[in-house]
């Protein structure tokens, strides 16, 4: 885990941040002289820092907060302006800006040189003649054929990363064509296993009908029979209760 | 102020906790105001995974929150939250809600996604409800905040509804 991260969880007030900012900028060997509330203050104002969470009235930090603090004072250091730093801060992601603070500062981000517009730049120059104004110009188109060099260096790393991007999407593309098939399968599999349960869904259906259907007669037939035994048993009682009675 | 209900429902033969919180963003909010519960299964932690959001800094926040028994407003997240500190269902909820709107309007907030209430347990603490209902008819329209999206258990939809109906009654006519 690195230095940072483990500053992670903080969400606070405005003194915790400045107190791990401090600690993280002795860790990493930034300088921690300027870690003011005041400079907090001021930052958020110039738009450096997001806007502060709150809790009830009070303005809370959290991680983001501590990065772009750190960031900002980085930068600061270097001579850069807190406008550039500010729109630094506020669109680059949390990630981001966790990554630029564990390597080494490249200013080339914040102070772009002019690019090359070809020799024309130089070659007027070296029309004066003189061997000062050669050896500038030998000068200038080294510093050209370094950065042609370079250009063409990161070129080639864009071409082989697109290389591999492509291979990748090839892979993708074989991988979701066998999901596809296997997802066909799949369905069929799932068809006929819902035809084969209607099927026998009905088939069960029909025995139940049937089968309740003879019970139901069965039924009928025997409460006709009680119906029956109970007349015979009343006409019994009363030939009974006559020859009682006789 | 309008309000809007969300009928939450549940599958109560699913065992895995976050499941039975059936919640989806809703996408006209640009606040979520969520009870700080930090424990796992709870509203908070289903709403942090579905909207994807930073769950160290949302859970010390919600700490925070119910320590200081305060409302902690988290900026900078899509949607912004609003974390509520617990409550025990008998307290008047009406400093709670004023704050709310409070926050709400210091950050411009227009619609919210007030979750609370979206599972519960036993009956509807119907006088806790009822207070938030009242708050809300007399400070909404102060407050900035035109809509309120409130995810309710479905299994108490109406109940809610009828309370509604007490306090905005004036409006709805």
């Amino acid at each position: 885990m690195s230095i940072i991260h483990s500053h992670k969880s903080v969400w606070g007030p405005l003194a915790e941040l400045i107190e791990r900012a401090k600690i993280v900028s002795n860790q990493m060997g930034f300088s921690s002289e300027k870690m003011t509330e005041r400079l907090v203050r001021y930052y958020s104002a110039q738009g450096v820092l997001d806007k502060p969470d709150r809790l009830g009235r009070d303005a809370a930090y959290n991680y983001r907060h501590l990065l772009q603090l750190l960031t900002a004072r980085r930068l600061s250091e270097k001579g850069v302006s807190l406008e550039v730093i500010g729109r630094h801060n506020l669109s680059t992601t949390t990630e981001q800006l966790e990554a630029g603070l564990l390597k080494p500062l490249q200013m080339e981000a914040f102070n772009p040189t002019p690019k090359s517009d070809g020799l024309s730049v130089s070659l007027n120059k070296s029309m004066t003649g003189s061997p000062v104004a050669m050896i500038d110009l030998l000068a200038e188109v080294q510093a050209l054929k370094d950065q042609f060099s370079k250009d063409r260096d990161e070129l080639m790393i864009m071409r082989e990363d697109i290389g591999g991007l492509t291979l990748n999407l090839k892979e993708l593309r074989n991988g979701l064509s066998e999901i596809s098939e296997e997802l066909d399968a799949v369905s069929h599999l799932v068809k006929s296993g819902l035809n084969k349960m209607f099927q026998s869904e009905e088939k069960f259906s029909d025995m139940f009908d049937r089968q309740l259907r003879e019970h139901g007669e069965k039924f009928n037939y025997l409460s006709e029979g009680i119906e029956r035994f109970e007349k015979s048993l009343s006409k019994i009682e009363l030939a009974i209760s006559s020859v009682k009675e006789k | 102020m309008e309000i809007i209900f969300r009928p939450m429902f549940y599958e109560p033969n699913i065992n895995h906790v976050s499941k039975i919180y059936g919640y989806v963003r809703s996408l006209e909010a640009d606040s979520v105001s969520v009870t700080a519960n930090p424990m796992p299964g709870s509203p908070l932690s289903i709403v942090v995974e579905r909207l994807n959001l930073d769950r160290a800094r949302i859970h010390k926040a919600a700490v925070k929150s119910n320590r200081h028994s305060k409302i902690a407003v988290l900026e900078n997240m899509n949607p912004r939250i609003f974390l509520i500190p617990k409550t025990t269902g008998n307290e008047d909820p009406s400093g709670l809600i004023d704050d709310l709107l409070e926050s709400a309007k210091d950050c411009d907030s227009e619609v919210i996604n007030f979750t609370h209430y979206g599972l519960i347990k036993g009956d509807v603490p119907r006088t806790e409800v009822s207070t938030i209902f009242q708050r809300f008819a007399q400070r909404g329209a102060e407050s900035g905040v035109r809509v309120i999206v409130w995810d309710v258990d479905a299994r108490h939809l109406q109940t809610f509804r009828a309370l509604h109906k007490q306090h905005f009654a004036s409006t709805q006519q």
